[in-house]
């Protein structure tokens, strides 16, 4: 390595970016020559000058809280909203339609109950009450001249449902049990009934527990009709009973 | 979504921690404290914007340099004018730090002895009447000591543009120190012993 070359190493050298055997050379050749030596210092000096004698400074409070203002995440409340929505959404419609179940099922299931579950005994008192109140429709119902001749009376009674009037009236009906309730006045608010299917007409039909219940309302009057008879059989026994 | 978040909250962490060399690097781009904050906070704002093309723990720092260096530079070519090249007020406070390191006694090391007689002030001086290409190699080189393949990286030049730019900042910046000398052997008529020393240090060092 000659002087020339020494001299356009310097730069590297003093950065460390030389590799090992021009660095042997180079320390080699610095080792004896004077001039070179002199040049490699002074490049050093310039360089550990700088490194030694200037000190950074902190930079301003101001500067420092507005760029990590900067940087700090916005806490806003919209983000977690939106990155929630779909999952509110789900549960606000998820109890929306739990809401809606629970009403539907709350009135089908009561008349469904009180039907299936009638009553035993009727006083004389509720007979009267009975009387008095399906005095228009009595006749039609259990003393309907076109009745079935398959269909016997056995008993009724008064009742509540739903703040009105009620009652259970009993058929029985090719030796099997029917219960008729009757409701005064009409239940037009189908959306309660989910679990009854369309029938015909007016009717509706649900079955549970392997009791069928045909539901039918006109201005008047509610019939919900049930015993073990199938579809058919109950709309028969409805149709005579008008 | 929450991955990728985490993500950025590890990047925007590992960025915050080179804002003092940031800020320092800008005060000897600008050379004053008003750009240099100003600078600062472009570079940070512009990291962030960008942040998704860092790729985490891959050397914030030369990063956030790239940048700061890049949009000094664009600004400076958008004004078209390196303001008052040579006219510039020095940024650090008169706090007296010109007469540390005068106590020469206990410094056996000629050179070592040499660097202590500058003051900050001084070096800082020198440093900033360099021009931006010189004055910003040599921060990273001699300063933040980056390797020349980083420095070639942040200042998007070429590995043997480095080293020759690199060479010829030290001895713009020798010539600072000579300059410096000159007038202090002028003003001084050689009374004092240590800028004797000083003067034949440099006469026969520096001048090589």
């Amino acid at each position: 390595m000659d002087c020339r070359e020494v001299k356009r190493l310097i730069t590297l050298y003093v950065d460390g970016e030389l590799d090992a055997s021009e660095n042997r050379d180079m320390v080699e050749h610095i080792s004896m020559c004077e001039s070179c030596y002199f040049a490699v210092r002074s490049e050093r000096f310039v360089k550990r000058l700088l490194k030694k004698s200037l000190n950074y400074e902190e930079p301003p409070l101001g500067l420092v809280s507005r760029i990590n203002d900067m940087y700090e995440e916005k806490k806003s409340i919209f983000p977690v909203l939106f990155r929630f929505a779909p999952a509110l959404l789900l549960v606000f419609f998820l109890a929306l339609a739990f809401y809606h179940k629970m009403n539907q099922q709350r009135l089908d299931n009561k008349i469904f109950r009180t039907i299936t579950n009638p009553p035993l005994s009727a006083s004389v008192s509720d007979v009267n009450k009975f009387f008095s109140i399906f005095k228009n429709s009595t006749d039609r119902l259990f003393i309907n001249k076109n009745s079935s001749p398959n269909i016997k009376f056995v008993g009724l009674r008064y009742n509540r449902f739903e703040d009105r009037d009620a009652a259970h009236i009993y058929y029985n009906h090719k030796g099997r049990n029917i219960s008729v309730f009757a409701i005064s006045g009409a239940i037009n608010d189908k959306i309660f009934f989910t679990s009854l299917k369309p029938y015909k007409g007016n009717s509706f039909i649900t079955s549970r527990d392997g009791k069928n219940l045909l539901l039918s309302s006109d201005k008047d009057i509610t019939y919900a009709v049930a015993g073990d008879a199938d579809e058919n059989e109950l709309y028969e026994i409805l149709s005579s009973l008008r | 979504m929450m991955r990728e978040n985490k993500r950025r909250e590890l990047i925007k962490s590992e960025f915050l921690k080179h804002l003092k060399d940031v800020y320092n690097l800008c005060l000897y781009l600008t050379r004053n404290r008003e750009d240099a904050e100003d600078l600062t906070q472009e570079t940070f704002a512009r990291a962030l914007e960008y942040i998704d093309s860092y790729t985490p723990n891959t050397n914030a720092k030369a990063y956030l340099f790239r940048i700061a260096t890049t949009t000094f530079y664009n600004n400076q070519s958008k004004s078209n004018t390196e303001q008052n090249h040579l006219e510039f007020r020095s940024f650090t406070e008169n706090d007296g730090s010109e007469i540390i390191g005068r106590d020469l006694t206990l410094i056996e090391d000629e050179e070592e002895r040499f660097i202590r007689e500058y003051s900050s002030r001084e070096v800082e001086r020198l440093l900033l009447n360099l021009s931006f290409e010189h004055r910003s190699i040599l921060i990273l080189a001699d300063i933040e000591e980056f390797s020349y393949e980083e420095i070639s990286k942040i200042l998007n030049i070429p590995i043997g543009t480095v080293m020759s730019r690199l060479s010829r900042a030290r001895s713009a910046l020798k010539k600072e120190l000579l300059k410096r000398e000159e007038t202090i052997r002028r003003e001084s008529n050689g009374e004092n012993i240590v800028r004797l020393d000083r003067e034949s240090f440099v006469n026969n060092k520096l001048r090589n």
